[in-house]
């Protein structure tokens, strides 16, 4: 690692696409820093597809993808978030390109979204194995086109679904052969290298490579005025200055406004509020105020069953009126909210974005510790260094 | 408590006046639905009570005939550009000893859900599935398994509602003498 090693990385997806495009990035020269996500673990069926060994089967991608980085290149600094990304806080993902090697529609509405919001420049990769094609986005800089600029009412009809039968979403394999993924991850690489080297200066675009006809096409993507996202600029993201542990929800109101009003202000997350709970056997009902899918079970305190919430317990913004005292004093983090998660607090018309925590990354050092991030909690271990030392990742 | 109406933008604002609209016209035109709407107008949620027949399972394990079933349906505002999960959307209410293989307290399996599914989509699936007109019979797509199962054994007396929702046009026949 050099001065001139200033780039930084995001990662997301591991898979057909990301296995293969894991060498490339560990050898660019001017990358310093790069972070991996992925929640999946490599099967059996993934040898066919992906660049892994039979040693690799059953292990994390994440971990499986840091150590393949960590022989090509030692001093590079890794976070390594074992998580889907849509859990992950979004200050986390801050780089100089996010690269997103994704399989799912929703997960890319995500990541398109989270770009647009943090002002990243991002760029989607994606195969059809079937017709042996390859596809890579570059959404080079905010203002400019967006994934959802070329969507149309079949492209959101086609978003994938968690229904309550169904147990947890199942994303149909792309059966990619590997060539293909090896084919889009260099197309991914090389336009990454572009980006850097532009520093963000050229415009949005797409190429599509055709494999079976020997065809290539580029185009360049225009903004589109009807795009669902209505606002294709960036947030003005402030610090919090405190950490989720630390700071309440009368905090979070109040920041901002010296006497520490916050009647009539609104406070918006990522996902809806959970605002009641509800026994499943004797119906009994609990006022709560956490974030939809940041607690654990909760059992009902009058017959044990379990107690859930429904479609009328949910709110999508937490008004400071609608709180209780005691719940105003409730931390960030009995909320349900972590460092690095950003919020909006409605403040009358003004929309004011914060990041909680007071240091907006995990500290990464070079001394070759790498952050681990398993079920939202960060957990340091110790990784190989020039051979030297327990691989615990 | 609904959402401020100060976050919605206009597209879905529309369609919230949209499914109001074609909501009330369908009740009105229903003898087996009572539809109220939320607070403010257009409202993001809708309570839908249905005068017709469903299952329940008493205390003692054996299944019975309830009259009427309650459910509530609500839009997030973003229905319209995410792919909102069911379990936000539809809230089973009463009975609450529902027995049904879609539904498990206060989750209810529907049919299908997508960005344009309307309000009338809603109650048109919601009542085909509490009336047993539409049911799961495999326990692997099922909340209730063991509702699943008696709802094999038991084909012969499904669906327990026939009654289509809404109110069969009466036409009025008139005879007209002279030639035809």
């Amino acid at each position: 690692m050099t001065p001139l090693c200033t780039h930084s990385l995001t990662l997301v997806g591991a898979g057909n696409i990301g296995s293969h495009l894991v060498p490339h990035l560990g050898r660019l020269p001017k990358l310093r820093r790069l972070t991996l996500i992925d929640s999946d673990i490599y099967q059996s069926s993934n040898l066919v597809g992906q660049d892994i060994g039979r040693s690799d089967i059953g292990r994390r991608k994440v971990s499986v993808q840091a150590r393949r980085l960590r022989r090509i290149r030692p001093g590079l600094e890794l976070e390594v978030i074992f998580a889907r990304v849509e859990t992950v806080p979004l200050g986390r993902l801050r780089s100089d390109v996010i690269l997103g090697c994704l399989d799912s529609r929703v997960t890319r509405q995500w990541l398109n979204e989270a770009a647009l919001h943090l002002g990243l420049p991002w760029i989607d990769a994606g195969v059809n194995g079937a017709a042996l094609q390859a596809r890579v986005s570059v959404f080079a800089k905010p203002g400019d086109a967006c994934l959802e600029c070329g969507w149309n009412q079949a492209d959101y009809d086609a978003l994938e679904r968690r229904y309550p039968c169904a147990g947890d979403l199942v994303v149909a394999a792309t059966h990619a052969p590997s060539s293909l993924g090896a084919v889009a991850a260099a197309m991914q690489a090389t336009a990454c290298v572009a980006l850097l080297e532009n520093g963000g200066a050229g415009c949005s675009y797409q190429v599509f490579l055709d494999l079976r006809a020997h065809a290539y096409f580029k185009t360049n993507l225009q903004r589109n005025p009807e795009c669902r996202l209505v606002d294709h600029q960036p947030w003005r993201i402030a610090s919090a200055c405190g950490p989720a542990t630390e700071l309440t929800l009368a905090d979070l109101f109040a920041l901002g406004d010296d006497d520490g009003v916050c009647v009539g202000r609104v406070l918006r997350a990522d996902r809806p509020f959970v605002r009641q709970l509800r026994c499943t056997t004797c119906a009994r009902m609990r006022e709560t105020v956490h974030l939809q899918d940041t607690r654990r079970a909760v059992s009902c305190r009058h017959c044990g069953s379990a107690m859930v919430a429904g479609a009328l317990d949910l709110e999508a913004e937490l008004a400071a009126a609608s709180l209780e005292p005691r719940q105003l004093a409730r931390t960030l983090r009995q909320v349900g909210l972590r460092d690095g998660d950003v919020v909006a607090v409605q403040v009358g018309h003004d929309m004011r974005y914060l990041e909680i925590g007071s240091d907006p990354r995990p500290v990464v050092g070079p001394d070759h510790k790498a952050a681990v991030v398993i079920d939202g909690e960060v957990r340091e271990q110790r990784l190989v260094t020039d051979g030297v030392g327990s691989e615990s990742l | 408590m609904e959402t401020p109406r100060a976050t919605l933008d206009p597209v879905f604002q529309s369609f919230l006046e949209r499914q109001h609209v074609d909501g009330m016209a369908l009740a009105a035109a229903s003898d087996i639905l009572e539809l109220q709407a939320g607070d403010a107008y257009p409202s993001m949620r809708y309570q839908a009570h249905f005068k017709a027949r469903t299952l329940v399972q008493r205390h003692d394990g054996s299944v019975a005939l309830a009259e009427h079933f309650t459910v509530a349906l609500c839009f997030p505002p973003d229905y319209r550009r995410r792919a909102v999960q069911p379990p936000e959307v539809i809230m089973w209410l009463e009975p609450h000893a529902v027995f049904h293989p879609n539904i498990r307290w206060p989750f209810l399996c529907p049919g299908h859900l997508t960005t344009q599914t309307t309000l009338v989509d809603l109650l048109y699936q919601v009542y085909e599935i509490g009336t047993f007109q539409r049911v799961t019979m495999h326990e692997r797509d099922a909340l209730n398994g063991n509702a699943c199962a008696w709802a094999r054994q038991h084909t012969h007396l499904l669906p327990l509602d026939r009654r289509p929702l809404k109110r069969a046009v009466r036409l009025q026949a008139s005879v007209t003498e002279g030639k035809a």
